[in-house]
């Protein structure tokens, strides 16, 4: 790869790839896997080897080694790209001259462009903590400096801000390495958006039993930075104050865009995509967690950041770019997908997919079954009974066996699929 | 390239589990202790004409063509054997997270004790020596057996038509 060959704009340039994740390496193996032998530039503000951020928090926690967060060590990356700029962000995409602008000023001329810069963390509503800087999760730098934060945080108190899914494997980061852990949410349940409240009690409950606190139902209103120390002492809505000797925000991502700001791809929520992962401005695509792709549960239009839609997305969008540059139209869309996802803490594993929400037309369904609390959510379809929804969770006992019921976690999902596809 | 494949008749098979024990044997699993079978045989009930049917089905991983498991793991622990076109799982990179069981539609993934996830790899290390997987050199039925893709689609294609005539 030759780093500093950055050609100028032509309008025959090269294929241009912004972010180098899971829907950026998996755009480029489909490219060159159409037969695209054209050349390929990809532009990065990481290192020169993609990292899965899904991996950042067991490194942290020390499950894993740093060479372990580096999942694609199989590939042929000198086959794949021509050119690697790393170490640096975009400033912005001009569609008309059909030009990535870098912060330096170099401009590099595309033919097609595919927008695949993930998303980074956000911490809406939290007060200042100057001159102390909390600790986020999605980066390779920020999973070193919350391991070198964890490693002696024993015995210390961490407050994670937020009930995500980021939030509870930050939490299992810190119990793993022996610190006191308390999880802040503004909302009655962790896992709002994906658990049924039945499981979210159970999961809640768990969690204390482990030696977690929880705050729910409360916000941080000011924060005071410890002198001299790590951390600060965070006040909350309801008059309590404690001190932390580590702060980490777990409250959500946003994606990556604001190089797009002025150009023609029309962003809302994520960058507008059809079927075929193209934006509206031509020749530019997008995928993965800055893409609004389709949902089928709700049938809208909506960025669900999960690593196998942007495996998924990335494949469709280097088929289709493959397709178009030799002058054929694209042939394989992207389905759309639901949101699902599976998260261990410890011992204790949850999984989801689909919704829950109970309304006019739904019935929601809970047994139990070798330790394990399923609920499921039915809707009534011109009369029929159909899986929406569904919630596994699940303590590992047996020396480490989960029951019966997670095997069904694949079914239900398809059970679910099958019913929009 | 045309690539062997395991194919498998529920018309022949009669439900003695001698795939699952074949495969156990293969793969040193002790199903009493750490094991986790990668091969199950489910027993289906059915009605047809008012008598009950009874059908048997040796299962395990299908090694899709467009296999939904590696999509989902984010841990680059699962890939494609090239030789074999098998779904291989390198164990020492898993993670434990259940993505794979979320995505596969057919259950196939287990975890034994230590949280990796455990499934068949199509015996790639007989077949790439010339030898079947141990499941289909076993099954005395012929249900289960190792043949390439166009002739098991030309087998079927052949059985459609004798149903027709």
């Amino acid at each position: 790869m030759r780093g500093e060959n950055v050609g100028r704009a032509s309008a025959t340039g090269p294929v241009v790839v912004l972010g180098f994740g899971a829907a950026a390496v998996s755009a480029l193996c489909a490219l060159r896997e159409a037969g695209f032998a054209g050349p390929v530039t990809v532009v990065t503000d990481a290192g020169p080897e993609p990292y899965s951020p899904v991996l950042t928090s067991y490194y942290a926690g020390g499950r894993i080694g740093y060479g372990q967060c580096f999942p694609w060590k199989d590939l042929d990356f000198e086959a794949l790209i021509d050119d690697l700029v790393t170490a640096s962000p975009v400033e912005a995409v001009d569609a008309g001259a059909r030009e990535v602008v870098l912060p330096d000023g170099r401009r590099i001329g595309y033919a097609k462009l595919l927008i695949a810069t993930g998303a980074h963390p956000v911490a809406p509503g939290f007060p200042a903590t100057a001159p102390y800087r909390p600790l986020v999760l999605r980066t390779m730098a920020d999973a070193d400096r919350l391991r070198e934060a964890l490693e002696g945080v024993q015995r210390k108190s961490v407050l994670v801000a937020g009930t995500s899914m980021v939030g509870l494997k930050v939490l299992e980061a810190c119990l793993d390495r022996g610190g006191r852990a308390t999880m802040l949410g503004r909302s009655a349940h962790i896992l709002r958006s994906s658990a049924h409240p039945l499981v979210a009690e159970r999961l809640e409950r768990l969690l204390v039993e482990r030696g977690v606190a929880l705050r729910l139902s409360q916000a941080a209103v000011s924060a005071a930075a410890h002198d001299g120390t790590r951390g600060c002492t965070v006040r909350f809505d309801n008059g309590d104050a404690e001190a932390f000797d580590e702060v980490v925000l777990a409250q959500g991502a946003r994606p990556n865009l604001a190089f797009v700001r002025d150009s023609a791809v029309e962003v809302r929520e994520g960058v507008v995509v059809d079927r075929f992962m193209r934006t509206s401005a031509p020749d530019v695509f997008a995928a993965g967690d800055v893409a609004q792709a389709l949902d089928l549960s709700s049938g809208r239009e909506r960025v669900i950041g999960l690593w196998q839609n942007a495996v998924q997305q990335g494949r469709c969008a280097g088929a289709a770019i493959a397709a178009e540059l030799a002058g054929r139209a694209p042939t394989r869309p992207y389905p759309g997908s639901i949101p699902s996802n599976t998260i261990h803490v410890q011992d204790i594993l949850f999984s989801s997919a689909g919704a829950l929400a109970e309304g006019e037309g739904t019935r929601i369904e809970a047994s139990e079954a070798g330790g394990a609390l399923t609920v499921r959510a039915y809707a009534y379809r011109r009369g029929k009974k159909q899986l929406v929804g569904f919630n596994v969770l699940a303590v590992a006992t047996d020396g480490g066996l989960y029951g019966d019921a997670v095997d069904e976690i694949g079914a239900y999902r398809r059970e679910i699929l099958n019913a929009y596809l | 390239m045309i690539r062997k494949s395991l194919c498998f008749d529920a018309k022949k098979c009669v439900g003695c589990y001698a795939c699952a024990v074949a495969c156990m044997d293969q793969n040193d699993i002790d199903v009493v202790g750490d094991g986790v079978a990668y091969r199950f045989v489910a027993h289906v009930e059915g009605e047809d004409g008012g008598d009950v049917r009874i059908a048997h089905v040796s299962m395990a991983c299908m090694h899709c063509e467009a296999a939904e498991c590696l999509d989902a793991c984010p841990a680059g622990a699962l890939h494609r054997d090239e030789a074999s076109g098998a779904v291989v799982v390198r164990r020492e990179l898993c993670i434990g997270c259940h993505a794979c069981a979320m995505a596969c539609p057919f259950g196939i993934p287990r975890f034994g004790r230590d949280g990796t996830m455990q499934k068949c790899d199509a015996c790639y290390a007989r077949t790439r020596f010339g030898y079947g997987p141990a499941c289909a050199e076993i099954c005395p039925t012929g249900a289960l057996t190792f043949e390439e893709v166009n002739d098991a689609a030309d087998a079927k294609l052949k059985r459609f038509g004798r149903s027709l005539v």
